[in-house]
């Protein structure tokens, strides 16, 4: 009876170290898998931090080129063709700085990766349903083609386009004379004192 | 039902208005040059007229600039706020003469100024350095009318440095009226577009914090004097140049007053805690009238829609 005991005992305190080991490889297999699950995300979202500082770093050096050009931002004037040459000297003087600007110049491919995922994010979000309302609310109508180092297409008297106010809390904040712009799905950076299209990123909203 | 049908799409574009609106020109033309005002008009006061959706050039603007100068040789408002929308479509110089200096000549020769803000149908670089709508090239701005400081906001691009911008100087106003103006509605019974529900996310907590008192806005081409939302009174203008014909939902719950079927503006005075209104339909018909007592504090009522 006492041997037969001691037996089971064994045979128990055997299973239940088996059973203690495997529970522990398992838990040490899952920290490790998160450790480097945690890992891989950080190390993901450092590049896309080190891409959005890129990409502002670069707005940034766009407007400080426009501010050297002696053709420089319109003054407040009441000679409305005054201020249409102004911008067209402005916009002729960026095109000539940049002659080889072309699509993905700001939005690269990394920089472009993180904006959709942000666009992304924010679209299916809880604020999802409102900002669809708001861009719905402000007359989109068919966006014109836009095209890199153009100008600013406004068809024939089309609408400007807002942008509803929490895509832009989502996404880097521009330096003053740069502004995103949407047109169906495309998001465009443009150039407001010019009214140049700067870069676009089409398929940008979900 | 006809007759609705040919309104209705009379009113839709902007070039045929030319028949109902060559009528309300006669009408007006008709009526005696002292027109009637309902409220008193007080020593010291800030008067002022609104406009919204007007920069079509076409026979209904002039309509209405026809009234305010009527209004004017009595009221003798300084200036004008825009909401949004002052030079529809093409923005040569020929549209802004024919949109904006033409119609309101008579008022800016006798130096009333126009402050305006930018709608989705404006060119904002041109518009914020075109010297007459005072906007100084600058998106949004503020100014100040004796105890009136107007914030005139840019809803078309609301971002993060405006909505910086807008707390600061809400804050540090000490001006006893905050004003705001600007495009896209928070709230509106018409159909067209509706309530810009995110913009409303945003600026409501900051006009509930900062006790802001009265809002106008346009883009909806109708005149409501909306309920109070959170304690602030909301008004809409939209009309004075563009107009949605019955575009306004039935019931109109959110209204105090809607008007839908003539082009209008508004007439204002600030004289103390009280701001006194009145609507102005191209007609002549005055079509709402009324005071509004300034709140203490932001007040807690219930927001709808």
């Amino acid at each position: 009876m006492d041997s037969s005991c001691g037996y089971r005992r064994q045979m128990e305190s055997g299973r239940t170290r088996i059973v203690r080991a495997a529970a522990l490889l398992a838990f040490l297999a899952i920290s490790a898998a998160q450790c480097f699950a945690q890992a891989a995300s950080d190390s993901l979202q450092k590049d896309q931090q080190k891409a959005l500082d890129n990409f502002v770093h670069q707005a940034r050096q766009y407007i400080a080129m426009e501010r050297k050009l002696p053709a420089d931002k319109l003054k407040p004037t009441t000679d409305v063709a005054e201020l249409e040459r102004e911008r067209v000297a402005l916009r002729q003087a960026m095109q000539q700085a940049r002659p080889n600007a072309k699509q993905g110049d700001f939005f690269t491919p990394p920089v472009a990766a993180v904006f959709r995922q942000l666009l992304a994010q924010t679209m299916s979000g809880p604020e999802g349903v409102k900002i669809r309302a708001s861009l719905a609310h402000a007359e989109p109508g068919a966006p014109a083609p836009l095209v890199v180092n153009q100008i600013y297409p406004d068809g024939k008297g089309q609408p400007l386009q807002s942008v509803p106010p929490t895509l832009l809390l989502n996404l880097p904040v521009l330096p003053k004379g740069l502004e995103y712009r949407i047109a169906g799905k495309t998001l465009a950076l443009r150039d407001a004192d010019a009214n140049l299209v700067v870069d676009l990123l089409p398929n940008a909203l979900p | 039902m006809t007759r609705l049908a040919v309104a209705l799409l009379l009113s839709l574009s902007p070039l045929a208005c030319f028949v109902p609106c060559r009528a309300q020109t006669a009408a007006a033309a008709a009526q005696p040059a002292s027109p009637e005002l309902r409220f008193p008009l007080k020593n010291g006061s800030v008067r002022w007229a609104v406009i919204g959706d007007n920069g079509t050039g076409s026979e209904p603007e002039q309509a209405i600039a026809n009234q305010m100068q009527r209004y004017w040789n009595v009221v003798h408002f300084d200036f004008v706020t825009m909401d949004g929308d002052n030079i529809y479509y093409g923005h040569k110089p020929s549209d802004f003469q024919k949109k904006f200096e033409l119609p309101y000549k008579a008022l800016l020769d006798e130096g009333v100024k126009f402050y305006a803000c930018l709608g989705n149908h404006d060119d904002p670089q041109l518009e914020e350095n075109y010297k007459p709508f005072n906007m100084g090239g600058n998106r949004y701005y503020t100014f100040r009318k004796g105890d009136v400081e107007f914030f005139v906001l840019d809803s078309n691009y609301m971002d993060p440095p405006q909505l910086a911008w807008l707390a600061d100087k809400l804050k540090n106003s000490n001006a006893g009226w905050k004003i705001a103006y600007f495009h896209h509605p928070l709230f509106t019974d018409a159909r067209f577009h509706g309530p810009d529900v995110d913009l409303r996310k945003q600026l409501m907590p900051l006009f509930v914090e900062y006790g802001v008192n009265v809002v106008w806005s346009g883009h909806e081409h109708v005149y409501e004097h909306l309920k109070p939302q959170d304690g602030i009174d909301f008004f809409l203008e939209g009309s004075s140049g563009e107009l949605r014909f019955h575009n306004l939902r039935q019931p109109d719950d959110l209204d105090i007053l809607g008007f839908d079927t003539d082009r209008t503006f508004m007439l204002v005075q600030v004289s103390g805690n009280q701001l006194d209104f009145q609507v102005v339909a191209a007609s002549g018909q005055i079509v709402d009238s009324g005071s509004l007592t300034r709140q203490k504090a932001p007040a807690q009522t219930t927001t709808s829609n």
